[in-house]
């Protein structure tokens, strides 16, 4: 269970610092007075005061410091607490310094005033003339004494003892004692009944008393009061001597009193006037320094209150920019802060729910993007969008496809800086960009290009988009690869072709070769030998024709014969190796094999598939023309997501001339003497009947190189 | 227990040693004790000691200006512990008041504790004097065992409280006014 925390109100703990700070001072100004009962705590009080302010002090510097390390972190409020306890600290110093300097000279000018030459002077003189006035006395008084003494001289001790009483009435002493030389009294008479012992000479007077016979002195008794002490020799020999004791007058005692209290009091003045200013000093120093210490802390836990709401709003503000808008702020007071605080707080949660409901359309739009970039990205035909300035906004993965770039690298630019850098898509960039520049309608235009994967036929189909204004905000262009739809327009015309071929000219070739031989057999025994000769050579001439044009019908045949395909699983380095076996046994060192094992097994027509090594290795065999090394490579590849197995042949042979690069799949296209042109295209049409692909390898130098992808398993 | 009366003593001796230390420490203006005894007597003990008492100018200044000063001569008696400390069985002090008596143009010692009052006309008579401390009978506060140990003290203190009151602060940072004594320490036998 969280413990409860007190907390003392700033008001509450200043004002009991202010009253313990008085308290203090006010004792220790009452210290000052010596008749203080205080001031023997005085010296306590000053310690516990500069402790006080020592610790105010620590107090102020620990805030200071601490407000220091806040300004140097840029900490929220800190700059506006620095400028008020500034501010504050200016306002209390200024008056405080003015009032204190002028209190100090105000108080060393009156403590100097105290002292002068002539109350010195008039001080001592009052002492003097107490003194002149008291020995005076003395002196009397010691000749009194001295004729009691010259009277007693002759007279027997037993009648001084008997008329010692009278003796000290006439005398008017308050008492009067006879003494042995030892000090021994032997006779006593006091005008107080209660007194049964004399006051006895001290150490001193019994020295003075061996020089002099006579001694005169002032003393006290019995609480301070006067006497005037006179002890002279009885008799010559000193054996004997009487001691009478005289009271003062009590006025002349009085003043006597009075003038020496005063000129002590003048005397411990006059030493102390230094010490004074420097006590005097010390105390209100020590007060400046109390009541400064203790506004200055005090006024940093004020200013620290005033500051934290707005310590709270510079957070909140700062929590505001970096989008958190969820803490609401504490209001700690019901002032204009605490308002200001409160419309915070209310401005923030508006804020918070407009930011959800934006946040909540953005997100719907986003979907809807998502979504419509899905479809986009989905269909088949490449799709580019262009703003106003005709600058490339979107594309869908299709049109990487077809264009073989990456057109997100070109977004935020033209199709002029496409164009630089791709040259090869230069002539439809720049169509497109005229079309688009040009055109208010829908568009349509075929644009071949020649790029790094062969010539592509691009049917290209753009529209002007405007906004619901009527501005013109963009465009969109639709790009679709027509390449393979006109090859297999191309492959299906050539198909007729050599249906009808075989159709309508391998039947008459039979009868042809039949009645040529025919005629051989039956005109030769009737010629003479030279034309018999001249028969048997046309007519063979016939017949090899005939042959020949049959093969050739038979090719084409094989060429446009439906696929009658029996799929299985095929492992094509098995099949490679097993072609490859027929052609070794003639020519092993020609070829070189490559082969990435494991290859996963393709589903395709065995025949089919033989045929198509067969061909490609003839057609490289009749390149190199028994001069020159086939390299045949089965790999693993992955393009697209998909995997492929890759059959790549290369050759050292002539070449494929730059011509017949685009149109060498075509039927009839052939760079040998000898060939028909349909090992390719027969090539080409098995590999797609398969769903592969085959191409040219443009990167070959030296010689031809094909690669064929079949869909993996 | 020979054995831990003899352990007893070794350690009060080397207490004793370590507490002397610090009187070779002593002011320009200490008041030296020169000597001191504490005689047992019926039922206590006689205290005589003799004190030298060295004003400095700024203490003899301030006396013929007619300031009081004032010292406490404190005899204090322990009796020793071992794994504690020192038991205290007794504290006397006698307070002394020296002033220079304008009237009478005498210094004059009064011993506060006695009321009795000395007065002589010069001051290193009167110092003198005040240093003569003579069969002062001083009664303890309990019942020791006889031939016991006993560790006294006696130390001469300037009251700086006792000063005019602007003098008091700066009393305590002036060595003019570092008029006390160390504390003396011996072994008394009952």
């Amino acid at each position: 269970m969280a413990r409860a925390k007190v907390k003392i109100p700033i008001s509450l703990l200043a004002l009991i610092l202010f009253g313990l700070v008085l308290l203090s001072l006010q004792l220790m100004s009452s210290a000052t007075q010596e008749s203080s009962r205080l001031s023997q705590m005085y010296s306590w009080l000053l310690l516990v005061n500069a402790l006080g302010a020592l610790a105010l002090l620590i107090l102020v510097g620990i805030n200071s410091y601490a407000l220091l390390r806040q300004l140097k972190k840029r900490e929220a409020g800190s700059r506006l607490t620095t400028r008020m306890v500034t501010l504050f600290v200016l306002l209390t110093l200024i008056p405080a310094a003015t009032v204190y300097y002028f209190s100090m000279q105000f108080l060393h000018k009156s403590i100097d005033s105290w002292f002068n030459v002539e109350i010195d002077r008039a001080m001592e003189d009052a002492l003097e003339l107490s003194q002149a006035s008291l020995d005076d006395r003395m002196r009397w008084h010691l000749r009194q004494t001295q004729q009691m003494a010259r009277n007693l001289k002759n007279k027997s001790q037993i009648s001084i003892i008997l008329d010692l009483e009278r003796f000290r009435a006439e005398l008017g002493a308050s008492e009067l004692a006879l003494l042995s030389r030892r000090g021994r009294v032997i006779a006593f008479s006091s005008a107080n009944p209660s007194e049964i012992l004399p006051s006895l000479p001290v150490e001193q007077i019994w020295l003075q008393m061996r020089k002099t016979n006579d001694f005169v002195g002032l003393d006290t008794i019995r609480d301070d009061e006067w006497v005037i002490q006179a002890v002279v020799a009885l008799k010559s020999d000193q054996d004997q001597y009487i001691q009478v004791i005289y009271p003062v007058p009590v006025r002349i005692a009085d003043l006597a009193d009075s003038v020496e209290f005063a000129f002590v009091r003048f005397q411990e003045m006059t030493f102390l006037r230094n010490s004074l200013k420097l006590s005097f000093s010390l105390v209100l120093s020590l007060v400046l320094l109390l009541s400064l210490m203790a506004a200055i802390w005090v006024a940093f836990l004020i200013i620290r209150d005033i500051v934290a709401p707005v310590k709270e709003l510079v957070k909140g503000t700062q929590a505001v920019a970096e989008g958190n808008y969820e803490r609401p702020l504490p209001v700690m007071r019901q002032d204009d802060l605490g308002f200001l605080v409160k419309s915070f707080n209310e401005m923030m949660s508006r804020i918070a729910k407009s930011r959800d409901e934006a946040r909540k359309a953005s997100q719907e739009v986003e979907n809807q993007r998502a979504y419509l970039e899905t479809v986009l990205s989905s269909l088949t035909s490449g799709v580019i969008s262009f703003d106003a300035d005709f600058k490339i906004r979107t594309s869908n993965q299709a049109a990487n496809v077809i264009l073989h770039i990456q057109i997100r690298r070109f977004y935020g630019k033209t199709l002029f800086e496409l164009a630089r850098e791709h040259s090869n898509l230069s002539e439809l960039a720049l169509g497109i960009q005229q079309l688009l520049e040009k055109s208010d309608d829908v568009w349509q235009q075929s644009i071949t290009v020649l790029g790094s994967k062969g010539r592509q036929e691009l049917l290209c189909r753009g529209t002007v988009l405007y906004s619901p204004e009527g501005e013109r905000v963009g465009g969109v262009v639709v790009i679709d690869d027509m390449t393979d739809l006109i090859q297999a327009q191309k492959n299906a015309a050539w198909g007729e072709v050599a249906r009808r071929l075989a159709h309508e000219i391998k039947n008459p070739l039979t009868p042809i070769q039949l009645s040529a031989e025919r005629l051989q057999h039956k005109l030769s025994p009737d010629l003479d030998e030279k034309k018999a000769a001249i028969l048997e050579r046309s007519t063979q001439t016939i017949v090899n024709q005939v042959d020949a044009m049959k093969k050739m019908v038979d090719e084409f045949s094989e060429y446009a014969r439906a696929a009658r395909q029996q799929i299985e699983n095929v492992d094509l380095i098995a099949l490679t190796k097993e072609v490859l076996a027929l052609y070794t046994l003639q020519s092993a060192d020609q070829f070189i094999v490559d082969f990435k094992s494991p290859l996963p097994k393709i589903k395709a027509d065995l025949v089919g598939l033989r045929q198509v090594i067969h061909n490609l290795i003839k057609n490289a065999l009749e390149a190199v023309a028994n001069d020159g090394k086939i390299t045949i490579k089965l790999q693993s590849i992955v393009e697209h997501n998909t995997n492929y197995v890759q059959f790549s042949i290369y050759d050292e042979g002539i070449g494929i001339k730059p011509e017949y690069m685009d149109k060498i799949f075509d039927p009839y296209v052939t760079t040998k003497e000898k060939g028909t042109g349909l090992g390719l295209a027969i090539v080409k049409k098995i590999v797609e009947e398969h769903g592969g692909s085959i191409s040219i390898d443009r990167e070959v130098k030296h010689g031809a190189g094909f690669n064929i992808k079949f869909p993996a398993n | 227990m020979p054995v831990l009366e003899k352990t007893k003593q070794a350690l009060l001796l080397l207490g004793i040693l370590l507490f002397a230390t610090p009187t070779l420490n002593a002011g320009p203006f200490n008041a030296q004790i020169i000597a001191a005894s504490l005689e047992p007597e019926n039922q206590g003990y006689l205290l005589n000691a003799d004190v030298k008492f060295k004003l400095s100018p700024t203490a003899i200044e301030a006396i013929e200006h007619s300031i009081s000063l004032f010292w406490i001569i404190r005899l204090k008696l322990y009796r020793p512990q071992v794994f504690f400390w020192d038991k205290k069985i007794l504290d006397y002090s006698i307070r002394y008041r020296l002033r220079f008596h304008a009237l009478l143009n005498m210094y004059q010692i009064e011993n506060m504790t006695s009321g009795e009052i000395r007065r002589f006309f010069s001051l290193p008579v009167a110092l003198n004097a005040m240093g003569k401390i003579r069969d002062v009978k001083v009664t303890e506060a309990y019942e020791t065992d006889q031939f016991e140990m006993l560790l006294a003290t006696l130390q001469v203190q300037f009251d700086r409280e006792a000063l005019p009151l602007p003098l008091r602060p700066v009393a305590y940072f002036d060595s003019h006014w570092d008029l006390s004594s160390q504390i003396l320490e011996w072994l008394v036998q009952k």
